[in-house]
Order: structure tokens, then sequence, then C-alpha cells
């Protein structure tokens, strides 16, 4: 937490300093907002900021009803403000073009989209795939950690968007409603409330499958049926606040060479602290001599818990005096305060200051989809930075070794990447992501856990004989492979709920 | 400090499950001396279902005194401070178009609330940071045992 301020001052000490060096610290907003976006005339962000084409009037609900800061302003403060901060801050501000000329966007948001890099990685991807916008209002509402409303049940779907619509069951959580009804992992969804979901695109039969995907009060009871082994089962799932369990499957698996530890963590949220030290106590206590960790549906979270997380695995002796991940900047700031490997908690959900158990491996298995992502990859990278052996067992990561500081502006909450996360050795280039040892596709057939399932399977055969099966990529299903990878559908998040426009 | 406080909390329950079937009330006077983690209890009965709801009310409402927000914002899980003796509240997790955590590095501090037996009664506290102090509120009516 220390880090944040730490990381907040270094950027107001850098923005202030950038004000004298560009003389533009002492103007008026008045005088300020003048300034000719896309040229090299800037003003500081901070003297247009709150200038608001439409100031937001009333008391803000998420900040004590104390009133907003807005200021009536133009579009042009806006975007104005826009193009300042994005060269105050922006780890590739030398790459926004500056040929683009704000007066032909009719919005701020619409400016903000363009202004970051075209450039693109090796593999010919946008270098910048991760520049966003969100109203204040979502972003900074607040929510008990590891409580999502819903049925405990999470989807992933082709990412083609063309019907028949294609969505398959990940995992349920256990105790959930999804689980008492006894959904399970590869069930594919066939129809809620009657409404056929493979195909129906009118107004009405879309709102009818939202509604029921995405309940809004708890107690609101749907009717599903899903697809398995050929079968329809139907099942009646009432909504409820339902608490999730982000580590889960904590076994061992008797090999003929030695005890291997497995678990499943799909988030590094805050109750995600101390069931990772339970598990990590589960299997000292069993004697495991090799470990798999399971990040396939881990897209992040909070970046000290992926520091406690690795020191549990390499343990006091590899990561005494080493760096977990050191935060790099644009060159306007110097490198933030490294983020060392914590040897102890952190207070998430467990009392601060607590020695966290340790295995002391020298090398382990991760398993890994394109949904393994952000603090996910900082375990690996991290572990990779200090000479412990990880076989990446799965498909490319998702390549996010970046970062933001989330920053709003009349309403909206702007991001840009701010900063980038190296290894204990420097290394943070990873933004095609962290490549296969071997590729595996993830195996709906089987349960997560099953030493059976593809990912896992492998993982153990490849310990073993140090070779990788046939590559294979995407999603197997029962009866089907899909070459390509299927995306995450998040229940919590309506915005991807995405069946407005009737066509997914 | 730390360490001594965990250290005692171990022996105080080791103490008391020694002692359990011979001096309840010994054990209680060691309670009333220190800070306890402690979880609701959690009862069927019609009445204690209200008690219940009274209680998460007050949960609620410290939640949100303590962040500066309207209750009606506070929406908490049914068996908070049942299974654990604390939650947390942070933003809430938003996701990009591929289902992608839009903020998947996060260095912000989190508020941790923590469920104290302290002299026979449940406290609340909330740990603060550096946006919010700390607080402490009695639950009224709240049952609870040490974790």
């Amino acid at each position: 937490m220390p880090i944040k301020s730490r990381h907040l001052f270094a950027l107001t000490v850098a923005v202030t300093s950038m004000l004298s060096a560009c003389g533009g610290g002492g103007g008026s907003t008045s005088t300020a907002a003048v300034a000719t976006p896309g040229s090299t005339t800037l003003v500081a962000s901070s003297t247009v900021q709150n200038l608001c084409q439409s100031p937001r009037t009333g008391l803000d609900p998420l900040n004590g009803n104390t009133p907003y800061p807005d200021k009536q302003g133009t579009l042009a403060n806006e975007k104005t403000w826009l193009r300042s901060w994005i060269d105050e801050t922006y780890l590739w501000y030398k790459e926004v073009p500056t040929t683009l000329n704000p007066d032909n966007y009719s919005s701020a948001i619409a400016y903000f989209n363009d202004l970051k890099t075209n450039a693109i990685t090796a593999s010919g991807k946008p270098k910048d795939q991760f520049h966003f916008t969100y109203t204040s209002a979502e972003w900074d509402a607040l929510s008990q950690q590891s409580v999502e409303l819903g049925y405990g049940v999470n989807w992933a779907t082709s990412p083609s968007g063309t019907k028949p619509r294609k969505w398959v069951i990940t995992y349920v959580e256990p105790g959930s409603p999804s689980a008492n009804a006894g959904l399970r992992r590869g069930d594919q969804l066939f129809s809620v409330d009657n409404v056929d979901f493979l195909n129906s695109s009118d107004s009405a039969s879309v709102a009818a499958l939202n509604a029921g995907l995405f309940p809004a009060t708890p107690g609101e009871t749907h009717q599903f049926v899903v697809t398995r082994a050929a079968s329809n089962v139907s099942v009646s799932l009432a909504a409820s606040n339902v608490t999730t369990t982000p580590v889960q499957n904590v076994k061992t698996i008797a090999t003929a060479t030695g005890n291997v530890g497995y678990l499943t963590f799909n988030s590094h949220n805050a109750v995600s602290e101390l069931q990772l030290i339970n598990a990590i106590n589960q299997l000292k206590s069993a004697g495991i001599s090799d470990l798999v960790l399971d990040l396939r549906y881990n897209g992040g979270g909070y970046l000290n818990i992926a520091s406690e997380l690795a020191y549990m695995i390499a343990g006091p002796t590899a990561t005494a005096g080493k760096t977990f991940e050191q935060t790099q900047f644009n060159d306007k700031y110097l490198p933030g305060t490294p983020t060392p490997f914590f040897s102890t908690t952190q207070g998430f959900s467990t009392t601060s200051g607590q020695a966290l158990p340790y295995l002391g491996l020298k090398k382990v298995s991760v398993l890994t989809t394109a949904g393994t992502c952000s603090a996910s990859e900082s375990v690996i990278n991290s572990l990779q930075g200090i000479n412990i052996e990880v076989d990446v067992i799965g498909a490319q990561t998702c390549g996010k070794p970046y970062g933001f500081y989330p920053t709003p502006n009349c309403g909206t909450t702007y991001f840009a990447i701010q900063f980038k996360g190296v290894n204990n050795k420097g290394f943070g280039d990873y933004a095609d992501g962290i490549p296969p040892t071997c590729s595996v596709a993830d195996d709906f057939t089987h349960a997560i856990g099953d030493p059976a399932e593809g990912q896992l399977a492998a993982a153990l055969s490849y310990r073993t004989n140090r070779v990788c099966p046939a590559a294979s990529s995407g999603v197997q299903l029962p009866g089907q492979a899909l070459s390509s990878p299927m995306l995450l559908v998040r229940p919590i998040s309506k915005e991807i709920a995405i069946y407005t426009a009737g066509n997914k | 400090m730390k360490n001594s406080r965990h250290h005692f909390r171990s022996l105080n329950k080791f103490s008391c499950g020694l002692l359990a079937g011979i001096s309840l009330v010994a054990c209680q006077a060691i309670n009333a001396s220190a800070d306890m983690p402690a979880r609701l209890i959690s009862t069927d009965s019609t009445l204690a279902d209200a008690v219940q709801t009274s209680v998460q009310q007050q949960v609620r409402q410290m939640v949100a005194n303590s962040l500066n927000i309207d209750i009606s914002a506070v929406n908490l899980a049914d068996d908070t401070l049942i299974n654990s003796s604390q939650f947390v509240f942070a933003r809430t997790p938003r996701y990009d178009s591929s289902g992608q955590l839009i903020q998947g590095r996060i260095v912000e501090p989190v508020n941790v609330f923590k469920l104290v037996l302290r002299d026979h009664q449940c406290w609340l506290d909330y740990q603060g940071t550096v946006q919010h102090p700390a607080k402490k509120m009695r639950l009224a009516g709240a049952q609870c045992k040490p974790e």
C-alpha cells in the first residue's frame, strides 16, 4: 500500500518539476485553456483539470456527498487536459502522433482514443492494447471483495460473435447456486427462461437473455438449459451474493517421482491472501517436491499478493535482497521503489506482519491461457528473474506488464499506460505475452484439477520426461476442438453483456 | 508487538480450550483483557434473523461512514463476518471487452473491516487508510465468538 503513495508522490513531484521546465505552472485556467493540442506547446494538465463542457451538478454519493469538482469550461478545455496529461504521464508519450487535430473530434473520449502510440509489437499486435475510459461513477464504486451477485458460474465465449452463440462453463464456485444445481465445467448454454440462447437476435429475446444472465437483485430466479454430452439439462437458479473462492482444488498428486502439489488460483483479490497461505501450509505439510500452479483464469489483482505468492513458492534463500518487480515510468520520472518479495503478510485478509510459509522450490509449473494476465504474469516473470525454472504449460499469456493510475476528469476516468513492471533482471518486455513451454489446449472435458485434464496432464508429463505433448491450442470441448481461445465472460460487468447489438 | 499479540491469542485459545469444562468464567476474564478476532454467531430462529438483520444494517452503516459513501452503495454477502472475522471493501472489479481486468496490477490500499471481541462485546474495527481515518463501532445486539 505505501507503494502507491510513493508513486503518486513521485508523479506529483515530477509533474511539478516539469511545470518549471516548461514554464507552464503559473498560468490561470483561462489562459491555460488556449493551448493547442497536437502542437509542442503544452500546458500543465492541472491548470485545466475539471474544466468541463458539461459540469456535473449536485453531490457525489461516492465522495461523502460533497460537490463535484467540475467547473464550467469547454470541450476544448477537456481536450487540452487530455493532451497535456498524456504528455506528462503516458509511458510512450513520445510516440503519440503529433498531427492529431483536436478539432476533428466530437468528444473528449474520441480524442483520447487516438492519443496513444500506433507502434506494433514484434508479432504485429498493437503495442498499446490497454487504453480505456470508464464513467467515474462506475469506476469509483466500491464493493465487498470476493462477493458477486449472480449464480457462481463462470463462462467462456467464442470470440467470433457469430451464431450459433457458444458459451461454455469454465468452472462453478463451490457452494454456489450453480454448484448446488449440478452445473459443471464444459456445460454449454442452450436457453435462458425458454429463450433460445444460440440464435435469438430480436430485442425482446436479447433483453430476456441479459436479464437472466445478469440478475439485478438477490433472489431472482431464472431457468437455464445447458447441453451436456448431447443431452439437455434444465436447472433453476436463484441469484445471490455469492462468495467466491479464489484458491481452489488444493491437492497433492502422488507420482512415481514424488508428490506434486496443485492449486487453482483464480484472482489476486484480498480474500486470496489467507487462502494462499492455507494452501501453501497444506502442501508443505504434504511434503511436495514440485508444484503446479493453475493461473489459467487469473487476470491479476493486487500486486503485493503476487509478491507474497512468489515468495511462498521460492522461499527466503532465493528471494533475499531481490526485487519482485520494479516500476518504470516514462523518462520524466524516476523508477519507483522496487517491490520486494514479501516474506510477511500484507494485511489483505489476515493480520499483517506475520511470517509467510514457503516451499523453497527451484522450479514450478504454471498453467496458462490468454486469460492469464497482469499480476499473474508478474508471478511468472518475477520467479524467472531470480532463476526459478518456470515451465509454462498452456497458451501464451495476455501480455500486460503495464499499469495505470486511473485519472478522472469531468466525469470520465481515463486509463493510459503509465508504467511497466520489470523483474530482478530488469526484464519486462512481454507485450506479446509470455510464451508457453508446451502449447496445450484448455481441456473442458475434464474438471479443473483432474490429473487427466489436458494442461495438468501435460505439466505432470513434462515434469518427468521434459517432452511436450503434441502441440494443441484453443479449447477442447466435449466432442469438439476449437483452435482459437475463448474469452472469459465476467458476470459483474454489464458492459460486456454485448447483446445490445443483437448479433453476438 | 504484533508477534507477541498473536502469541498471546494462541495461548489464550489454548488456555480456554483446556479449561473449558472447568472454569468458563476464568476464560471470559482472560478474554476481557484483549481484543480477539471474532465471528458473528449465526442462528436459525426468526428472532435471531431479526437481530442479524439489525446487525448487518449496523455493519453496512459502519462501512458507509468509514468510506464516506452512501449506505445504498453498500451491499454485503449474507455470510459476512460469519465465516471470517474480517472483510474487505475495495473498488469493484471492472473488465474490458475481452473479459480482462482493466486494472490487473493493483497497488491501491484496501479497506479492511475486522470483528473483534472486546470486553465481552462485539466491535467492528475499520483499520483506516491514507484517505479514511480508522474507526471503531460496537455492534449493538450482536453475538459473536472468538475466531
